[in-house]
C-alpha cells in the first residue's frame, strides 16, 4: 500500500525518504515491496502520513479506485492544484515536527492536547451554531479570550498570541515558504492516539501584524472545523472562498478577538484620539499598539460606530507604512528583526533554528527548541536524541548548540 | 567494574551502532572487524536503522562523503553483518522471528528516549544479550537511569583500535595517524587520546576489549564508568600474531546468550 498512498499523497519518494532519514533507494524499494517496510520507521511514517499500521503495511493492492481515493484525509485537500509541491512537502516536515513533539512531551510527561480540548470545549458550549457566521465567531472571539486568558488590560494582544496558543496546546508554526500562496494553513498533527492541532503561517512577503490575523483566523478553524476537515488551507487570494461559513467566521473571530470594542474605547480615551481627524501619524501609532494591520483596524473601528463610510475611506488610503516602521520594530521584515535579535539574544533563537529536508526548510519555534536543549541538559534524552528531535544531525546539532550542553558532546 | 572471572566463550556478535560505525569507515579500520570475524568468531553487526543512518550521513554529511562504497563492501563480504533473519536464524534457530519481533518492540519503546538507532542497537543487544558499540555514552546513561539493562562491556572506538595494536595488526604510529585524522576531520577525541600522542594516551586508555592471547596494553586498572574488560580467545589458528593465551590475565565475566 505505500506506494499507493504516496503517490495519492502527491509527495516524491525522494522527499519521503529526505524526511524519514533514509537513503532514496531503500524507500524506493519499500515502496516496490522488494523490501519489507521496517519497523523503525513504522512509528514516523504513519504520524506523517496520517494513516494506521495496518493500512500501511497492507500487502493487497486496492483494485478499482483512482488514486486519490487511497490519499489519507490529511492528504486528500493537499492535493488541489492550487497548492506547490513546497507546500505539500512543508506539511510533511510540520507533521514529522508534531511526530517529535508529541514524543518530546511523553518524555516531560506533558498532555498539551487535554489543555487545548478544553478550551475548545469552552469556546464551542457558548456558540448558537445557527446563529449568522459573524455573530458565531464574535461570540467565540469573547469565549476564546477569556479561556486562553487574553483579556487582561484591553490593550494590543499581538505579543502574546504566541505564547498563550502554544500554552494550551497549540503547536504555532512561522516559517517561510517561498513561491507559495498559501498564507496559513491549520490540520492535526502528531500520533494518532494523542492528536494537536497546528496552525502555520507563511512569512513570506508577510508581516508579523499580518500574521497575527492569520494565526487567529487559524486558531478558529482549529476550534470549529477541524473535527470535520481535517485540514483547513488559507490563500492569499482567496476569493472563491471568502464566503463560505467558516472563512466569514473565521475573519469575525480573529477582528473581535484582535480588535474588540474595549481596546478601542481605552486607546480612544487614554491618548484622547478624534476619530473624526486622525492622522496617519496617529493611525500607525493605533496600528502599533493594538498590533493589527491597517484595514483590520478600520473595519473594526467602523464596525464599532467610530468612523462613518467616508472616513473609512479616507483613511484606508493613508500609508502609514514609514511611520509604523520608525515606531515598532515588530514592523521589520523578518531578516531585519532576525539580525537586530542577534544582537541582543543567543545566536540559535536567531540563525541556527532553521532545519533543512530536501529543498525544503523549516524554522524551528524558538520555545520548542529551548525545551529540547532543557531536556538534554537534565538527562531525560541522549544527545543523538536532541539533535533527531531538532530534525537535523548529530554534528550540525554539535556545531550550532553545543555550547548550551552541560554534558561534552560524545564523538 | 571489572572482576576476575573465569574464562567464558566468545560473544557471537557485537552490536555497532552509528558513532562507532562511522569512524571506522572515516579511518577505514574495517581490518580489525575482519580479524574479530575471522579468528575470533565474533560477527560485527549493525542494525537496520543503523545502516540507514549511516548511509543517510555518508551521503549529506561533507566530512563523510563519499565513503558509501567502504560500507557497502564491508556489508557485502560480511565484515559486516546486518541485524536480521538471515543472521539470526543459525544462532537461535526456530525461534527467530519471535526474537527479531521482540526486538523490534523493544526498539520502539526505548526509541523515545534515545534516538532511532541508539534505540534499535540497545534494543537488540539487551534482547540477544550481546555487547555493543557506541561512542555516545549520554545514551548509555539514560537507558541506565530508565532501569534498562544493557550488557557489558560497552565498546568504543577506540577499544577496537587498542585491540588491533595489540594483537599487532596495526602499529602505534599507525593507531597515531588514525588519533590524527579523527582530529583533523572535528570528531571528538576520547580523552586519554586528545592531547597527547597514541603511545603517550595508551597507558592511561583502559582496553575494554582485549585478546586473551597476547599481553594487555594500556592501563590495567578501570579509569572510568563502564570500565568492563571482555578478553577473546582466538578461535582458529590465528595470524602469527596470536599466540598461546597469556596465563597471567584475567578473564571477566560476560554472559552471552547468543552462545
Amino acid at each position: 500500500m505505500l506506494k499507493q498512498i504516496i503517490e495519492a499523497t502527491r509527495l516524491s519518494p525522494e522527499f519521503c525518504a529526505s524526511l524519514l532519514r533514509v537513503p532514496a533507494e531503500q524507500f524506493r524499494e519499500w515502496m516496490d515491496g522488494k523490501r519489507p517496510i521496517p519497523q523503525f520507521v513504522v512509528p514516523e511514517l504513519c504520524t506523517i502520513l496520517g494513516v494506521s499500521e495496518k493500512s500501511l503495511l497492507a500487502r493487497a493492492p486496492v483494485r478499482g479506485t483512482d488514486g486519490g481515493s487511497l490519499a489519507p484525509a490529511i492528504w486528500f485537500k493537499l492535493r488541489t492544484d492550487n497548492l506547490t509541491g513546497a507546500d505539500r512537502e512543508l506539511v510533511g516536515l510540520v507533521r514529522r515536527l508534531g511526530f517529535f513533539m508529541a514524543q518530546l512531551e511523553v518524555i516531560r510527561g506533558i498532555r498539551s492536547s487535554r489543555a487545548w480540548r478544553a478550551v475548545a470545549q469552552a469556546v464551542l458550549e457558548q456558540i448558537d451554531r445557527s446563529a449568522p457566521p459573524t455573530v458565531q465567531g464574535r461570540d467565540a472571539a469573547l469565549s476564546f479570550r477569556a479561556a486562553a486568558n487574553l483579556e487582561h488590560g484591553q490593550t494590543g494582544i499581538g505579543e502574546l498570541i504566541r505564547p498563550r496558543l502554544r500554552q494550551i496546546g497549540l503547536v504555532v508554526i512561522e516559517s517561510p515558504i517561498p513561491k507559495s500562496s498559501l498564507e496559513g494553513c491549520c490540520c492535526a498533527i502528531g500520533p494518532e492516539g494523542s492528536p494537536r492541532p497546528c496552525v502555520f503561517a507563511n512569512t513570506f512577503k508577510s508581516t508579523w501584524f499580518r500574521r497575527n490575523e492569520i494565526l487567529l483566523h487559524e486558531t478558529c478553524h482549529a476550534i470549529f472545523d477541524l473535527e470535520n476537515d481535517p485540514v483547513a488551507l488559507d490563500f492569499r487570494d482567496q476569493s472563491g472562498e471568502a464566503a463560505a461559513l467558516s472563512e466569514v467566521r473565521a475573519r469575525a473571530f480573529t477582528q473581535e478577538t484582535l480588535v474588540p470594542r474595549s481596546v478601542l474605547v481605552h486607546y480612544t480615551n487614554q491618548v484622547g484620539l478624534n476619530w473624526q481627524r486622525l492622522t496617519p501619524q496617529q493611525l500607525a501609532q493605533l496600528m502599533a499598539s493594538i498590533h493589527v494591520e491597517q484595514e483590520t483596524l478600520l473595519r473594526a473601528a467602523y464596525e464599532w460606530n467610530f468612523i462613518s463610510d467616508d472616513l473609512y475611506s479616507q483613511y484606508s488610503d493613508y500609508n502609514c507604512g514609514s511611520v509604523l516602521r520608525e515606531i515598532s520594530f515588530h514592523a521589520w521584515s523578518t531578516r531585519d528583526f532576525l539580525r537586530q535579535q542577534a544582537g541582543e539574544s543567543p545566536k540559535w533563537i536567531a540563525e541556527n533554528r532553521n532545519t533543512t529536508v530536501g529543498a525544503r526548510s523549516l524554522r524551528l519555534p524558538a520555545g520548542y527548541v529551548q525545551q529540547v536543549i532543557d531536556t538534554l541538559n537534565t538527562g531525560e534524552i541522549s544527545v543523538a536524541k536532541a539533535a533527531e528531535l531538532l530534525m537535523m544531525d548529530r554534528y550540525s546539532f554539535a556545531e550550532r548548540f553545543g555550547d548550551l550542553v552541560a554534558e561534552p558532546i560524545p564523538a | 567494574m571489572s572482576s576476575p572471572a573465569a574464562p567464558q566463550n566468545n560473544p557471537k556478535l557485537i552490536i555497532i551502532d552509528s558513532s562507532v560505525l562511522l569512524q571506522l569507515i572515516a579511518t577505514e579500520q574495517f581490518g580489525v572487524l575482519r580479524l574479530l570475524r575471522s579468528d575470533f568468531g565474533v560477527q560485527p553487526a549493525i542494525v537496520q536503522a543503523v545502516e540507514s543512518e549511516v548511509t543517510c550521513i555518508l551521503q549529506n554529511v561533507p566530512k563523510f562523503r563519499g565513503r558509501q562504497d567502504q560500507m557497502k563492501k564491508a556489508i557485502g563480504n560480511k565484515t559486516l553483518a546486518i541485524v536480521d533473519r538471515d543472521l539470526l536464524a543459525p544462532i537461535l534457530g526456530s525461534s527467530v522471528d519471535a526474537w527479531i519481533r521482540q526486538m523490534e518492540l523493544e526498539g520502539v519503546r526505548l526509541y523515545s528516549t534515545v534516538d532511532r538507532g541508539e534505540a534499535f542497537t540497545h534494543a537488540a543487544s539487551m534482547v540477544l544479550n550481546v555487547p555493543t558499540a557506541t561512542n555516545d555514552t549520554t545514551a548509555v546513561s539514560r537507558l541506565l537511569r530508565g532501569g534498562e539493562t544493557i550488557p557489558r562491556p560497552i565498546f568504543r572506538f577506540w577499544d577496537f583500535v587498542v585491540f588491533a595494536h595489540q594483537v599487532d595488526l596495526v602499529d602505534a604510529g599507525a593507531c597515531d595517524k588514525v588519533r590524527q585524522f579523527l582530529h583533523k576531520i572535528g570528531e571528538r577525541l576520547h580523552p586519554c587520546f586528545s592531547n597527547c600522542s597514541f603511545h603517550d594516551g595508551l597507558p592511561y586508555f583502559y582496553a575494554r576489549l582485549a585478546c586473551a592471547n597476547r599481553p594487555t596494553v594500556g592501563a590495567s586498572q578501570p579509569q572510568e564508568r563502564f570500565d568492563d574488560r571482555l578478553l577473546l580467545i582466538a578461535t582458529r589458528s590465528p595470524t602469527d600474531a596470536l599466540g598461546e593465551p597469556d596465563q597471567h590475565t584475567p578473564r571477566n565475566k560476560s554472559d552471552v546468550r547468543a552462545e
